[in-house]
């Protein structure tokens, strides 16, 4: 079934409240939305803690009010994850910008050897820790996008930006990562 | 720039931990299941989503031109869209396959309950059955894009079933739960023991045609007639079975012949026949004790 199909379907049944449907989104989603928090807060731990509040959350938030005024249910789990990462710095009392544990994640298992592996990890972790040196706003739109493949107006949607808005940000991050990268 | 933005598509494939994933979920569930009941999605909401995304993507695919005389043909015949008898008997390769297998999607999707959803899941089954027959039977020479087919077939009446299974798996978990519960609060001094049932039933009591074997009456059966008994246990006939069983709201004996339909469905395919009822009459011999 074509995924914007089984997104809208979803969405049109955790209007109703419906249980399984919730399960389901959770299957669906968890892999980006703990990656979107793994990037933002870069610590495996923490991630995996403020992951299992946003599914929480999100249920609660569905329980308990109308999410006729979301577009997406991905915009929902994405605005709540957000919010949770906030709530978490204003209790924490310290700057955002943390330095993301580079060596601490888990590489999807595709029957590589281990070699093949230790190789991935490393490729991945020189981007990884560029992006860790990038401001909030950066690092969250690059995630966004390529990362977890949003289109542009999902993004604006998330961060209650203009599309146009996001584009310049977009083009803007990727040049300071480019510098970085050098 | 374009490496940078393939390495970055690469992070992708960083992913949480299969462990905490899946104990996770496993809180979630009871966090959810334990919360107040939802309300059951209703018929209302959801007619005009499905319709409007189906539709949609079946318009693509009608769009080309030799369905526009397809579909003009079965406008014609006034068999409409979609359960059409027009469609009803088609297989992979015909043009209103397609028309089917939205049908099948969009009555699921406006279907609720987990046990009507396992009718109709059954029933889809059975079709995936008799399409995989009449492949065989249109294509003798079973070239390689024969055996894909009937490959893909076999594979859709397996996930049918499954999902079957897994549905009634849920009623037969709940009702056990209830049971367990009603157990717990009828239990007092005066009245040990009375359980109120509500819809589990006993595996020993289960009785359909394989079982004539453990009949308690005393009456055995012939090894002729087990053979043949035996032969009849094709998936047709289970599926007709575990919807029979189904409609008597026995869910336990519903899952446990749904259990041997994979087995028989691999069987017919690798013997080359996929068959409906059995061919020979069961003669029985019956030895009265």
């Amino acid at each position: 079934m074509n995924s914007g199909i089984k997104e809208k379907i979803l969405f049109r049944k955790l209007e109703k409240k419906d249980k399984d449907a919730f399960v389901k989104a959770y299957d669906y989603y968890f892999d980006d939305i703990y990656r979107f928090v793994y990037f933002k807060v870069g610590k495996k731990e923490t991630a995996e803690d403020l992951t299992s509040s946003v599914f929480l959350k999100t249920w609660d938030f569905i329980l308990n009010n109308s999410i006729s005024d979301y577009k997406t249910l991905r915009a929902l789990f994405y605005k709540i994850a957000r919010n949770t990462i906030i709530d978490y710095y204003r209790k924490k009392s310290t700057q955002m910008e943390e330095s993301i544990d580079t060596y601490n994640f888990d590489i999807k298992d595709e029957g590589q050897d281990l070699e093949t592996k230790i190789d991935l990890k490393m490729d991945y972790t020189q981007v990884i820790e560029k992006i860790g040196e990038l401001k909030d706003e950066y690092r969250e739109i690059l995630i966004l996008r390529f990362v977890n493949e949003l289109s542009v107006s999902e993004i604006a949607d998330i961060l209650e930006k203009e599309t146009g808005n996001v584009r310049v940000t977009i083009h803007r991050a990727l040049n300071a990562l480019k510098d970085l990268m050098k | 720039m374009k490496n940078l933005n393939s390495q970055l598509n690469n992070l992708k494939k960083i992913k949480p931990g299969i462990d905490y994933k899946s104990k996770n979920r496993e809180l979630l569930l009871t966090q959810i299941y334990n919360t107040a009941e939802a309300k059951p999605a209703d018929f209302s909401f959801g007619f005009t989503t499905y319709l409007q995304q189906y539709v949609s993507e079946f318009a693509d695919f009608i769009a080309q031109p030799a369905m526009v005389v397809g579909f003009v043909l079965v406008s014609l015949l006034g068999g409409g869209l979609f359960g059409a008898t027009a469609s009803k008997g088609t297989k992979p390769g015909d043009s209103l396959y397609v028309a089917k297998r939205i049908s099948e999607k969009t009555q699921l999707a406006l279907t609720f309950g987990e046990k009507e959803k396992a009718q109709l899941r059954i029933d889809f089954a059975g079709n995936r059955v008799e399409e995989i027959e009449q492949v065989l039977a249109d294509n003798k020479e079973n070239n390689a894009e024969t055996k894909k087919t009937v490959n893909d077939l076999v594979n859709n009446v397996k996930s049918e079933v499954g999902a079957a299974k897994n549905g009634l798996q849920k009623i037969n978990k709940n009702a056990k739960i209830e049971t367990k519960v009603t157990e717990k609060a009828t239990k007092t001094p005066n009245n040990l023991g009375e359980v109120k049932n509500v819809a589990v039933k006993n595996d020993e009591d289960e009785v359909f045609s394989a079982n004539l074997g453990k009949d308690k009456s005393g009456i055995s059966t012939s090894e002729k007639e087990e053979a043949v008994i035996k032969k009849e246990e094709d998936s047709k006939t289970l599926l007709t079975q575990a919807k029979e069983s189904l409609k008597s709201d026995d869910v336990a004996s519903t899952l446990s012949v749904l259990e041997k339909v994979d087995e028989a469905i691999d069987k017919a395919v690798d013997s080359g026949e996929v068959k409906g009822v059995s061919e020979e009459v069961a003669t029985t011999t019956v030895e009265k004790k």
